[in-house]
C-alpha cells in the first residue's frame, strides 16, 4: 500500500514536471511569403534548425513572471518593440524578415525553425553561441565577440565570422555556385567536407598552423594524422581539380580541413 | 493552360498578360457571384459587384503578392460589398433592413419552402455571422482560408461559425 | 462528460472533424441521452439543408460585361506599354550581357584551342568586349544582397590585372563599408594586388585607422608591409599606442614595421 502511494505520488510529480516543462515554452510563427532573407540577431545562444513548414517558428522560454508592480505597464527593450508577445521583434522589411531577440543576457536559449531552403543570417549581439544545422541555402553568421559558431549538415554558400569563439563547419556536400568564406581572429577554424569536394582553397593563418588530410601538394608535418601545411602563412591550392572558392582564415588560431 | 494553378495564372496577369484573366474569371465568377448574391440577395447588384471584383483584380494586379488567389479574390469581394453598404448607410437606410428586404428577392427564386425558410433565417443573422456561415457552409471555404480572408485565427473563425450555426438553429426550429 | 460539455462538441461532431476517442465518447453519450440526440438531429438536419442550397447562375450579362471590360483594359494597356518598357528597361542590357558572357565564354575557349585560326584582330575585339562585360558583371556582383556573391565579385576582380579607377573605388567601398567581415577581407586582399595604384594605397592607409575588426586590421597591416608603404608607419605606431587593439594585432605591426623603415 505504502509503495503504491509512493508510486502514485511519484507519477503525479512526473506529470507535473512534464506539464511545467511544456508550460515554460512559448512559440511564435510568422509567414515567410516574399521573404528572401531571414535576419536573426540575438544576444542569447540561438539554435537555428530546419523544419517542414513554410513558416518561421520561434520557440523560446516563457518570460519570467513579471513583478506585480509592472501590472498594466509594458516592458521596454533597447533593441526594439516586442511585437510578438514573446520578447521578440519580428518585422518584414522589404524582402528581409528581421528577427530580434529582445532579451539581454544569455538566459533562456532560443530555437528557431525555418524551411530548409531559406537564406538565413544570424548575428550574436552578446555572449551567446550560434548553432545552425540542416540548410541547403545561403548562410551568413557572425558570432560576435566571444560566441562559438557551429554549422552542421549544410551545403553553403557560407560567410561566417567569429572573434574569439571557435568555428566548426560540417558540410554534407559543397554547393559550387558561390564562394565560402570563414574568418576568425583568435579561434580555430575546423571544417569537414566530403573527400570528393572540388574547390579552390585559400587558407590563411598569420600565427597559427594549417592542417589537412586533403591532397594538396605542400610540405608535411604530422599532428593528429593531418598534414601540416604551413605556419604563419598562406596555403593556396586546388583539391579534386579545383572548383568553388573556399577561404579559411584565422589570425592566431589554427585551421583544420578534414575529409568526411 | 487549364492545369496551371490560380497563382500561376495571376502571376501571368500581373506580368501584363491580361488574356490569362479569362481563365481566372471562368474559375471564380460563379463563386464570387453566389457569395455576393447570398449576402445581399440582389441579383443585379451582385452581378455588378462581381464584375467590379474582376476589374479590381486587373487594376491592382501589380500589388498581387503571390498569396493564395482565392483568399485575395474573396477579400476584394468582401471589401466591395461593405463599401457598397457603407454608401447605402449614408442614405439613411439601416443595414439589416436593406439586407432583409433584398433577401426576399433571392428567396422567391428558390425552389422549396424549406430552403426559402432557411434563407429567411440566415438573413436574420448578424451580418458578420451570416457572412461566415455563407462562406463556410454554403461555399465550402475551410476555416484556415477563412482565417486568411477575415484576418482572424482559424480557431477564432471556428468558434464564430459554430456560434452562427447555433443561432441559425434556434431561428430555424423555433422557436421564433 | 455531461450534456453541457457534449453539446459543445456536437457541431464539430456533425462536421466530422473530431478525433476518434472524442467521437466514441460522444456516441456513447448519445445512446443514453435523448435531449443531446435531438440536438444533434437538428444540427444534422440543418447541415443537410445547407448542403441542398444550390449555386445560382448569374445572367449572361456578367460574362459579356467581363469580356468587354477585359478588352477595354487590354487596349488601355497597349496604350501605356511604351512607358512601361522604358521603366523596366534595365533588365534588357542585363540579358544582353548574359548572352554576351555565354558567347564570350564559348568564344574564349574556342579561341584558346583554335588560336591559329582566329585572326589577331578578332581576338582583340573579343578581349575588350570580354573585359567590358566582366567589369559590368563584377560591379553588379559587388552590390548583390548575398555576401557570398559579393565575395565572388571581389575575387573576380583579383583575377584581372588592369582594373580601372571605377573598379578600385568599388573595392574600397567594400573594404570600408560592407557589413560582412568576409567581404571586407576579400576586398582588402584584392586591393593588395594593386600596388601600382596610388588610390588603392591611400585607401588602405586610411582604412587602417577606422577598421575595428582584428582580422581586417591584420590583413591591411600585412599588405602595407608588402607594399613597403612608408606612409603607413605613423598610423601603425598610433595603433600600437591604442589600448583596445588586441596584442596579436600589435605583434603583426611590430613584425611589419622593420620592413617599412
Amino acid at each position: 500500500m505504502k509503495r503504491a502511494i509512493i508510486a502514485l505520488i511519484f507519477s503525479m510529480c512526473m506529470v507535473f514536471a512534464q506539464a511545467q516543462d511544456s508550460d515554460n515554452k512559448v512559440e511564435y510563427t510568422h509567414s515567410l511569403q516574399g521573404v528572401s532573407w531571414v535576419k536573426i540577431s540575438s544576444s542569447a545562444t540561438v539554435t537555428v534548425k530546419t523544419h517542414n513548414s513554410s513558416e518561421i517558428l520561434i520557440r523560446s522560454k516563457k518570460p519570467e513572471k513579471r513583478p506585480d508592480k509592472a501590472r498594466g505597464l509594458k516592458a521596454i527593450y533597447a533593441a526594439g518593440d516586442d511585437n510578438t508577445g514573446i520578447a521578440f521583434y519580428v518585422q518584414k522589411e522589404g524582402s528581409d524578415l528581421i528577427v530580434k531577440n529582445l532579451k539581454n543576457g544569455n538566459r533562456g536559449k532560443v530555437e528557431i525553425f525555418l524551411p530548409k531552403g531559406q537564406n538565413v543570417s544570424v548575428m550574436s549581439t552578446g555572449l551567446g553561441h550560434i548553432n545552425i544545422s540542416g540548410f541547403s541555402s545561403e548562410i551568413e553568421a557572425n558570432s560576435g565577440s566571444v560566441g562559438r559558431l557551429s554549422i552542421k549538415d549544410v551545403t553553403g554558400p557560407i560567410t561566417a565570422t567569429s572573434s574569439t569563439g571557435d568555428i566548426e563547419v560540417i558540410f554534407s556536400s559543397v554547393n559550387q555556385s558561390s564562394p565560402i568564406s570563414i574568418t576568425t581572429s583568435t579561434a580555430d577554424v575546423d571544417v569537414t567536407m566530403p573527400a570528393n569536394t572540388r574547390a579552390d582553397l585559400k587558407m590563411t593563418s598569420s600565427m597559427g598552423d594549417i592542417y589537412t588530410n586533403f591532397d594538396i601538394d605542400l610540405p608535411k608535418t604530422d599532428k593528429d594524422g593531418l598534414k601540416r601545411l604551413a605556419g604563419g602563412q598562406k596555403a593556396v591550392g586546388k583539391i579534386n581539380n579545383g572548383g568553388v572558392q573556399i577561404s579559411l582564415r584565422s589570425s592566431t588560431g589554427d585551421i583544420y580541413l578534414r575529409k568526411k | 493552360m487549364k492545369t496551371l494553378s490560380d497563382e500561376d495564372l495571376m502571376h501571368e496577369v500581373s506580368r501584363g498578360n491580361l488574356d490569362t484573366m479569362s481563365f481566372l474569371f471562368e474559375r471564380y465568377h460563379m463563386r464570387v457571384f453566389n457569395f455576393l448574391y447570398k449576402m445581399c440577395g440582389d441579383r443585379d447588384l451582385s452581378e455588378d459587384l462581381t464584375q467590379d471584383v474582376f476589374y479590381k483584380v486587373i487594376k491592382y494586379k501589380d500589388s498581387y503578392n503571390g498569396g493564395k488567389f482565392s483568399s485575395w479574390v474573396y477579400t476584394i469581394a468582401r471589401n466591395g460589398l461593405s463599401n457598397y453598404y457603407r454608401t447605402r448607410k449614408e442614405d439613411n437606410s439601416k443595414l439589416e433592413e436593406v439586407m432583409y428586404k433584398l433577401g426576399e428577392e433571392y428567396i422567391e427564386e428558390e425552389s422549396g419552402e424549406e430552403i426559402a425558410h432557411l434563407h429567411r433565417m440566415i438573413n436574420k443573422l448578424k451580418p458578420n455571422d451570416k457572412e461566415l456561415l455563407v462562406l463556410n457552409k454554403l461555399q465550402g471555404i475551410r476555416y484556415e482560408e477563412l482565417a486568411e480572408i477575415t484576418g482572424n485565427t482559424a480557431g477564432a473563425v471556428k468558434v464564430k461559425v459554430h456560434r452562427a450555426v447555433k443561432k441559425l438553429k434556434e431561428f430555424y426550429f423555433q422557436k421564433i | 462528460m455531461d450534456c453541457k460539455e457534449i453539446e459543445k462538441y456536437l457541431i464539430s461532431y456533425a462536421e466530422g472533424v473530431l478525433d476518434t476517442s472524442l467521437s466514441t465518447e460522444i456516441e456513447k453519450h448519445l445512446t443514453s441521452c435523448e435531449s443531446c440526440r435531438k440536438e444533434l438531429q437538428e444540427i444534422e438536419f440543418l447541415f443537410e439543408l445547407l448542403q441542398k442550397d444550390k449555386e445560382i447562375e448569374p445572367s449572361e450579362k456578367l460574362r459579356s460585361g467581363f469580356y468587354q471590360m477585359l478588352e477595354r483594359e487590354k487596349q488601355e494597356q497597349s496604350a501605356v506599354i511604351p512607358l512601361q518598357r522604358e521603366k523596366s528597361f534595365s533588365w534588357k542590357p542585363l540579358m544582353r550581357i548574359a548572352a554576351t558572357i555565354a558567347l564570350i565564354i564559348s568564344g574564349y575557349y574556342f579561341g584558346k584551342y583554335q588560336q591559329n585560326k582566329l585572326g589577331q584582330e578578332q581576338l582583340a575585339t573579343l578581349n575588350t568586349e570580354k573585359q567590358e562585360v566582366e567589369k559590368t558583371m563584377m560591379l553588379a556582383l559587388l552590390e548583390n544582397e548575398s555576401a557570398s556573391k559579393r565575395v565572388q565579385g571581389v575575387n573576380y576582380i583579383e583575377e584581372i590585372s588592369d582594373a580601372n579607377t571605377e573598379i578600385i573605388q568599388a573595392l574600397i567601398k567594400r573594404m570600408d563599408y560592407d557589413e560582412n567581415i568576409n567581404v571586407r577581407l576579400a576586398a582588402v586582399e584584392a586591393l593588395g594586388n594593386f600596388s601600382d595604384s596610388e588610390l588603392a594605397r591611400k585607401a588602405l592607409i586610411n582604412s587602417l585607422e577606422y577598421q575595428e575588426v582584428a582580422e581586417v586590421q591584420i590583413a591591411i597591416i600585412q599588405i602595407l608591409g608588402n607594399f613597403k608603404e612608408q606612409r603607413a608607419i605613423k598610423p601603425m605606431e598610433k595603433l600600437l599606442e591604442k589600448e583596445d587593439v588586441p596584442p596579436f594585432v600589435k605583434d603583426q605591426i611590430r613584425l611589419q614595421l622593420p620592413n617599412l623603415a
